[in-house]
């Protein structure tokens, strides 16, 4: 007797009762023919609601536009903050969005909004698309992970949702998940390694054995285990055993010289390193270059600290913290740009730059700007991106979009379009409902597609 | 092992001893008669469906399984040994009663619960923050033993005494739609949700229904402590529609009030709702109870109570339906009578491959941890304190914490509750693996409960293998099992193979330093004790 919950499940696995969307088969059809150009992507995240005045879009003659001065790109046309001049000879790669508009000012909700495509209401607990996109585009034989989550900010984060923990992304460096080290240093700690000078070292936590067990003894430890396992699992077949032994079987592999090899940034030239910036930004970009490079399908390096510790919400001297905020930012995407294209992994990766919301044009009394969602940018670099355009605009005074507004779920689908994913691919929610990977009354920026 | 009170009556091919009485047990007592009906209809199955069920639990699967069932926890070592080791019969009938007079038990069930009612505060930090108050009032109920009735009606009405109730409509942002879903789905096991939009795809819910529900809870957006009394004002306008319903029951029958002038819609939803005449309440209430001891429900999922998906033993259903109502909802009744069952006490071993059908319930079900249960179990096992204040963390600090409690619910936390499909994910098994405090707790003379198993002085090794033994997988090692281990630990362990081999005369000259030979065998006891605190065994239910 097959179950309800096998016939949702099968009609998740890929039963597909509806057409395939217009938009969706000439570029799957592209795709498919070219298996290997199923793209990988890098999410750079910017939580807080980064000004798209004083970067993305400059209002260099107006009141509102603050003290920056816009510079010229590569892209011609388009001009950008200042203090973003490694970014300014990459914008040929890149389609700034300026009409991004939506109506979330909350930054819980917002971020809901922005990461998973729906405002957090009801039961369904929908999952971020970097679940929901390394679902779609992971190798299951792969030993590597299919959502890595670099520096991730600690609160307002959304997660695997109704996929379920197997897609939640692998932190690395930070998050609560970090384990608690002594505060004081005594002779069976492990031995500190020399203050990095590039920020807090990216670690996967608990990736390596604990430096009081010798190998011998681990393997000896491991001998037990199986032995115990053997034995229980033996004429007792139940998912969360197998599933327990499976995720065993794969940290092992992870934890052995190839699988942690991907995260050791020693193996980088030291030039390079220098390139992408003394922090945790810098050489979170930079692994996840490696990452890609290993075939993890997303990768997503947050950039939530700066010199003004709300990191990009500011409220407060908007100015001063933009301004550091761009230059560690700077450093970071546009060196990470030109190392993918340098490798010939620009066309096979897709970038993306996002916050939850914009800022207001006007300044408030304290030299900041307060949350904005009905005007503001992002950006797609990369992959499968007709580069060096900006989509949409804002009036002179930034207040309003101006033409070619985009709402999130557009903004997904060009992603998804992007990354060769099947928009109307099922999975089954929490409530039992299946729902679709994009929302299907969205479709994708055609022209920020090549 | 247990003899029969009564002359075995005729008994079928397969499952026959299952129909007898627990041993011990009076024959007239309501739990032992509906424990005997239980095993009856799921026997009559097995005969239909020519199935031989699995062998009966020993008393250290009985004692885990309903420790953590019941009470969320496993028990400790010397509350294993004490069981086990207790002559009788009647001790699985005892330890049940103990287990809920304890505190662990409305704690437990307060927890699951909410989660089911409130499945929003398990990943909303801020939400989490608030449901302190709602938490409380639920444990209180419920150890009470206020009838499941009551507690529903409370939960719906703005009743005084549940004044923390009120962060159930805060939950759902007042909003009428998310109650309406809220309401059909927890207490009626219809997911009405689909309708919401159009006809549900599946079921017979019409759009119409689903707003006809919602118009009970009109106005809630805008109460903010208010109480709207009027009926007349319970409606709603479907969105998108010029439609205008008024409330109506989900059978289409009308609401009356008595008093049109006080009539306060919630208060007449929470009367139909919990009415002995409703089909669904007791139902779904009864199904939720079995589920969550028998890790599948008879309408599964259990909240998905549809035409198109009959429960496994209908009649059965119906007889714990009409239980629960004349016990008057009595929860800790239900539980009793499940866990005095044979059907109750099966091994989660699979003898047979026609077990597998979990529907056929021939076989315990292996379920994983919820988050709050491993943090427990992982905290008495190492013998740490299970720090409960750390969990309300604020959202805007860093979790600085590193606290056992916090680690555990971070990374273990699911959104895709059905513990019989629980996954484990490589973080998960690096944490349980390398993290720092796993290694302080399987290192000798830094661990709290190895330490105590080391240092007891009465205790020789095969003594201390048996404590580890207890104080994680509640059970004893087999002969096999202790044989293996005597041998790694009194060879030295995992250092013995980096004993150079010299003559005899040196040997004995580097075995006689004692405290050497001692400090690897500690070394050795740790490494088991890892061991077992990563084992399928220990991360289970079973």
């Amino acid at each position: 007797m097959v179950s309800r919950r096998d016939c949702l499940r099968m009609a998740a696995a890929g039963v597909s009762f509806a057409s395939v969307s217009g938009w969706f088969g000439s570029l799957a059809a592209a795709a498919q023919k070219h298996p290997e150009r199923k793209r990988s992507c890098i999410l750079l995240w910017m939580p807080g609601g980064p000004s798209q005045l004083d970067t993305w879009d400059p209002k260099p003659g107006h009141a509102n536009g603050g003290p920056f001065k816009a510079i010229q790109t590569s892209a011609p046309g388009v001009m950008i903050s200042e203090h973003l001049p490694g970014l300014a000879k990459q914008m040929n790669h890149a389609a700034v969005i300026r009409s991004m508009s939506t109506k979330e000012g909350d930054h819980n909700r917002a971020t809901s909004l922005m990461q998973t495509g729906y405002l957090p209401q009801g039961p369904i607990r929908y999952p971020c698309f970097g679940s929901l996109f390394s679902k779609e585009l992971v190798d299951p034989h792969s030993e590597m992970p299919g959502f890595v989550s670099i520096a991730p900010a600690t609160f307002f984060r959304t997660g695997p949702g109704f996929l379920g923990p197997q897609y939640a992304p692998m932190i690395v460096g930070g998050g609560p998940v970090a384990p608690a080290k002594p505060e004081k240093p005594d002779a069976d700690a492990p031995q500190e390694t020399a203050p990095d000078d590039f920020g807090p070292p990216l670690k996967v936590a608990n990736l390596g054995r604990p430096a009081g067990v010798t190998s011998r003894q681990a393997e000896a430890r491991l001998d037990i285990l199986k032995q115990l396992d053997r034995q229980f699992a033996s004429g007792r077949p139940a998912p969360p055993i197998a599933s327990h032994l499976s995720a065993y079987e794969r940290a092992l592999q992870l934890m052995k010289a190839k699988g942690s090899e991907a995260f050791d940034l020693d193996e980088e030239p030291q030039n390079l390193r220098v390139k992408y910036g003394r922090n945790q930004f810098g050489q979170g970009c930079l692994l996840a270059r490696r990452l890609v490079e290993r075939g993890v399908p997303f990768v997503e390096v947050s950039l939530s600290n700066g010199a003004n510790a709300l990191g990009w919400d500011t409220h407060v001297e908007n100015f001063k913290a933009v301004q550091s905020l761009s230059e560690t930012l700077d450093a970071g995407f546009a060196t990470l740009i030109a190392d993918l294209a340098d490798r010939g992994l620009l066309s096979s990766t897709l970038v993306v730059w996002m916050g939850e919301f914009g800022r207001t044009p006007k300044i408030n009394a304290n030299n900041g700007r307060d949350h904005f969602p009905l005007a503001w940018s992002t950006i797609l670099m990369g992959g499968g991106i007709r580069g060096g355009q900006a989509i949409g605009k804002t009036d002179p005074d930034g207040m309003r979009v101006a033409a070619r507004p985009v709402a999130v779920g557009d903004f997904l689908a060009t992603i998804c379009a992007s990354l060769g994913i099947d928009p109307t691919k099922q999975n089954v929610s929490n409530v039992g409902r299946p729902i679709r990977v994009i929302d299907p009354k969205a479709s994708p920026i055609r022209e920020a597609l090549a | 092992m247990q003899t029969s009170a009564a002359p075995p009556t005729e008994s079928t091919a397969t499952g026959g001893a299952a129909s007898q009485p627990q041993a011990g047990a009076p024959a007239e007592d309501p739990v032992t008669l509906v424990a005997a009906a239980i095993d009856r209809q799921i026997a009559a199955r097995w005969t239909e469906e020519n199935v031989e069920p699995s062998p009966a639990a020993d008393d250290a699967e009985f004692l885990r399984r309903t420790f953590l069932n019941i009470s969320g926890r496993i028990p400790t070592a010397s509350e294993a040994q004490q069981f086990l080791d207790e002559p009788g019969t009647v001790k699985r009938r005892r330890l049940v009663d103990r287990l809920l007079a304890n505190s662990a038990y409305p704690t437990h069930w307060a927890d699951l619960l909410r989660s089911v009612i409130v499945p929003e505060a398990n990943t909303d930090p801020i939400l989490q923050q608030q449901a302190e108050g709602f938490e409380r009032w639920l444990r209180r109920r419920i150890a009470q033993n206020a009838g499941y009735d009551r507690i529903a009606a409370e939960l719906l009405t703005d009743n005084p005494r549940s004044g923390d109730a009120r962060f159930y409509f805060l939950a759902k942002a007042n909003k009428p739609e998310n109650l309406a879903a809220s309401v059909s789905r927890v207490f009626l096991g219809v997911r009405i949700e689909c309708a919401q939009c159009h006809n549900h795809p599946f079921a017979k819910w019409r759009r119409e229904q689903f707003w006809q529900l919602a118009a009970f809870f009109a106005g809630a957006e805008t109460e903010m402590g208010a109480r709207p009394s009027d009926l007349q004002l319970a409606e709603l306008t479907i969105p998108d529609t010029g439609k205008r319903v008024s409330a109506r029951f989900l059978d289409g029958s009308t609401p009356i009030s008595k008093s049109p002038k006080h009539a306060p819609p919630k208060e007449l939803l929470a009367q139909w709702l919990t009415a002995p005449s409703n089909p669904y309440f007791a139902r779904a209430a009864a199904n939720r109870v079995w589920a969550q001891l028998m890790g599948t429900g008879l309408v599964d999922p259990v909240d998905d109570f549809d035409e198109s998906n009959p429960p496994s033993h209908p009649e059965l259903l119906d007889l714990l339906a009409d239980e629960m109502v004349r016990q008057k909802y009595d929860i800790r009744f239900l539980i009793r009578a499940i866990c005095a069952s044979r059907t109750y006490e099966l091994s989660s071993v699979q003898t047979d491959a026609r077990q597998a059908n979990r529907r056929l319930f021939a076989r315990a079900s292996v379920k994983g941890l919820a988050p709050a249960e491993l943090a427990a179990c992982l905290s008495q096992a190492i013998g740490e304190p299970d720090d409960q204040s750390g969990m309300e963390a604020n959202p805007f600090i860093p979790d600085q914490n590193g606290s056992l409690r916090s680690l555990v619910m971070e990374l273990f936390k699911n959104e895709n509750v059905d513990p019989v499909d629980s996954e484990t994910t490589i973080l998960q098994a690096l944490a349980l693996m390398n993290s720092h405090v796993i290694e302080e707790s399987t290192a000798p003379g830094r661990g709290t409960t190895l330490a105590a198993v080391l240092d007891a002085p009465f205790l020789d090794t095969a003594g201390r293998i048996e404590m580890l033994y207890l104080s994680t997988l509640s059970r004893r090692p087999t002969a096999q099992e202790l044989q293996r281990h005597l041998a790694y630990v009194e060879h030295g362990g995992a250092h013995a193979a980096s004993k150079p081999k010299l003559g005899n005369v040196f040997q004995q000259m580097i075995t006689t330093d004692k405290s050497k030979t001692r400090s690897d065998r500690d070394i050795a006891l740790g490494d088991i004790f890892w061991a077992l605190l990563n084992s399928s065994e220990f991360l289970t239910n079973h």
